[in-house]
């Protein structure tokens, strides 16, 4: 189903970089901490998307 | 005056005769008997129907009960209004896959550069032009539906072939959106008025005189609801069936011969909204090996595949979709040919669900398979 979403989004013209999938157990804060930081860097660098004045 | 009462005097639905050949003829109310089209007029007509009754969601607008109404009471018509207080309001049907299908039309309203044009691959396009073949929700439908061998995309992918082979090369866009038929259908007039504003703004600007459909949907949503909104049109729709007929009759296409028994399905959108029901019959009957065997019910009898607009999809669907197949495969045909991308997905769900032996094809799959190039 991921798979299909980052499809989607790209016919969508939308970067399908900034949709990412993990799955991390309750046991696994520091994993959490790390994707997460990871991820909002990465959303940075792409910069502010068109869908911006959609929210 | 009350929001109903109007709408009554628009549809004039107070020239019912209580006959009941509506809910005598309804796909629904054969299998949800509290569904019944006669009651929703009469009801409306005491003022008794609310916007938030929740049964003007159950129907398919698929105008079996109009084309056969004494009275001439356009029930679609009268639902789709129905709809559109109910969603002002703040109630609205039940939208299917958790309401993908909306989300993504809702983002097309948005300053995106859409890649919907991915399919195209060997097929000859332009970037203007004097006709523009409007694609649909295809590339889409392509995607979400894999899991059910929906095969969307191959439909366009001949229409383009098709096309090509008729030494026609349309322009295709990447900026197309959504027609705004759904929108529309599910009480939305909003939604659809800022969608057909994007695409007549598009067509302008791409020079087209004509524009080209093999949606069935998008053919009836231009035709007719367009010009209702926004007045004439500076080009002409046309459906692909009509657009091709006499390259075809002039013996622009030639086909191999392959032996296949089938069945058409008429659209509803197709047949019963637009009045189509001979081209994609002459069409077949041309292919050599081609049996074409009627149902039981076809043409204006036609029964609708169950479904409409990603809302509301349910036992009653599945029970309409399998009767359906059940009377395409007593007629001894293989095939169930269908012109609509959404009866498609639709049959091929339900054919998956049930394990049913029948094909599911597309008519301009049929076509293209058969090209002679």
């Amino acid at each position: 189903m991921f798979n299909l979403t980052q499809e989607l989004v790209k016919i969508l013209g939308i970067d399908p970089a900034r949709l990412r999938l993990e799955w991390i157990s309750s046991a696994e804060g520091t994993r959490f901490a790390e994707v997460a930081t990871e991820f909002t860097e990465q959303i940075r660098s792409l910069g502010p998307s068109s869908l911006k004045q959609a929210a | 005056m009350t929001a109903i009462a109007e709408l009554i005097d628009l549809t004039k639905t107070y020239f019912c005769l209580d006959c009941g050949v509506c809910t005598g003829s309804c796909p629904v109310a054969r299998v949800f008997p509290d569904f019944s089209p006669r009651q929703i007029i009469e009801r409306s007509l005491y003022e008794l129907e609310e916007p938030s009754d929740d049964t003007i969601w159950n129907c398919l607008t698929c105008a079996q009960c109009s084309v056969r109404c004494p009275a001439g009471i356009d029930f679609p018509e009268f639902v789709r209004l129905m709809r559109d207080e109910a969603h002002a309001l703040g109630f609205d049907g039940v939208p299917t896959h958790n309401g993908m299908l909306q989300t993504i039309t809702d983002i097309q309203m948005q300053d995106v550069v859409q890649n919907r044009n991915f399919w195209i691959e060997d097929g000859k396009t332009a970037d203007k032009g004097d006709v523009f073949y409007f694609v649909g929700c295809r590339p889409y439908f392509d995607v979400i539906f894999r899991d059910i061998n929906a095969g969307s995309i191959k439909g366009a992918q001949n229409v383009l072939k098709i096309l090509n082979c008729c030494g026609v090369e349309p322009v295709v866009s990447n900026e197309e959106r959504c027609c705004g038929h759904d929108a529309l259908w599910n009480g939305n007039e909003e939604k659809f008025k800022q969608l057909a504003q994007l695409n007549l703004g598009l067509i302008r600007a791409s020079g087209a005189k004509q524009v080209v459909f093999s949606c069935p949907e998008g053919y009836h949503t231009f035709k007719n609801f367009y010009p209702k909104y926004f007045g004439d049109l500076d080009f002409e729709p046309i459906h692909v069936l009509d657009f091709l007929a006499d390259k075809i009759s002039a013996g622009a296409i030639e086909f191999e011969e392959k032996e296949e028994v089938v069945t058409y399905h008429d659209p509803c959108r197709l047949g019963r909204l637009a009045g189509v029901y001979d081209a994609p019959r002459k069409l077949l009957e041309s292919i050599p090996g081609i049996e074409l065997r009627e149902m039981p019910r076809s043409r204006e009898n036609g029964v609708c595949c169950g479904t409409t607009c990603w809302t509301n999809c349910s036992s009653c669907s599945k029970e309409i979709q399998v009767e359906r197949l059940t009377e395409a495969s007593n007629t001894g045909a293989g095939t169930l040919v269908t012109a609509c991308p959404k009866c498609q997905i639709h049959f091929r769900c339900a054919k998956a669900a049930f394990d049913l032996e029948i094909e599911i094809n597309d008519l301009y799959d049929i076509v293209a398979d058969r090209l002679k190039v």
